[in-house]
């Protein structure tokens, strides 16, 4: 808990800067009760941020541990459901350790820049 | 069946057999080295991403070693922001540290051994 007395400081001073991926890794790299948060109740604790999770989108936030692999699968789908028309694509991304990463579905696009705006309205507002 | 066509086949048995992707979800690494031929190692450890069509999955970068430079280091790590947008799916790995690099070719390495044999 003795951490959390620090980190609190930190984030007074360090308020909403706009840059919704730098402020985010930022409270998860200096508040451990946020970075648990964040994996168990993603939509609250942006809400912390001044960040709204758009309507009808779901968020999940996973913080990368340098010990272990990701596998990303794609959608589950009804096995009698039409194969989707283009095949799955592999790719792999070596140093996932140095990018921020989003994964949105191509319907989702559009709410993916709400919510980064919600980061920069919550700017302008401070 | 070709390598390329191993991965193929993969992707479309995990998003159709719900019963495997299950599995698949309960205990990762048991069922990813069982269908790559790979043996794995004490501390292997697989953590799966699932896809969803009204999901936005966030991954951060892992905190930096203690002792760099923090701001330096977010800046770093956050000014290379990868957009993946998928639209039948885009499937891999992701993998945060060096050392964990070569634990994924073995794998791979394994499931090309496989198919080839």
């Amino acid at each position: 808990m003795a951490a959390r007395t620090v980190n609190r400081s930190t984030m007074e001073e360090t308020s909403v800067s706009g840059d919704f991926e730098r402020e985010l890794t930022r409270r998860v790299w200096t508040d451990d009760a946020f970075a648990e948060q964040v994996e168990s109740d993603p939509a609250e604790a942006l809400r912390s941020m001044g960040v709204e999770v758009p309507a009808g989108v779901k968020v999940r936030v996973v913080a990368q541990r340098r010990d272990t692999i990701y596998f990303t699968i794609p959608p589950a789908r009804d096995p009698q459901s039409p194969p989707p028309p283009a095949v799955l694509n592999q790719m792999d991304l070596w140093s996932s350790k140095g990018l921020f990463i989003w994964l949105v579905p191509v319907a989702a696009k559009f709410k993916l820049l709400a919510l980064r705006d919600a980061a920069r309205k919550e700017e302008i507002r401070s | 069946m070709s390598n390329a066509d191993f991965v193929e086949q993969y992707y479309e048995r995990i998003a159709t057999d719900q019963d495997y992707r299950a599995r698949l979800l309960a205990d990762p690494v048991a069922v990813v080295c069982e269908e790559f031929g790979y043996t794995p190692g004490p501390d292997l450890k697989i953590e799966i991403v699932e896809q969803a069509d009204d999901t936005i999955v966030i991954m951060v970068p892992p905190k930096p070693d203690a002792g760099l430079d923090m701001e330096k280091e977010l800046t770093r790590a956050t000014e290379q922001v990868f957009d993946l947008l998928f639209s039948s799916g885009v499937g891999g790995f992701f993998i945060p540290d060096d050392t964990q690099k070569w634990i994924l070719r073995e794998i791979r390495l394994a499931s090309q051994k496989k198919t080839d044999s």
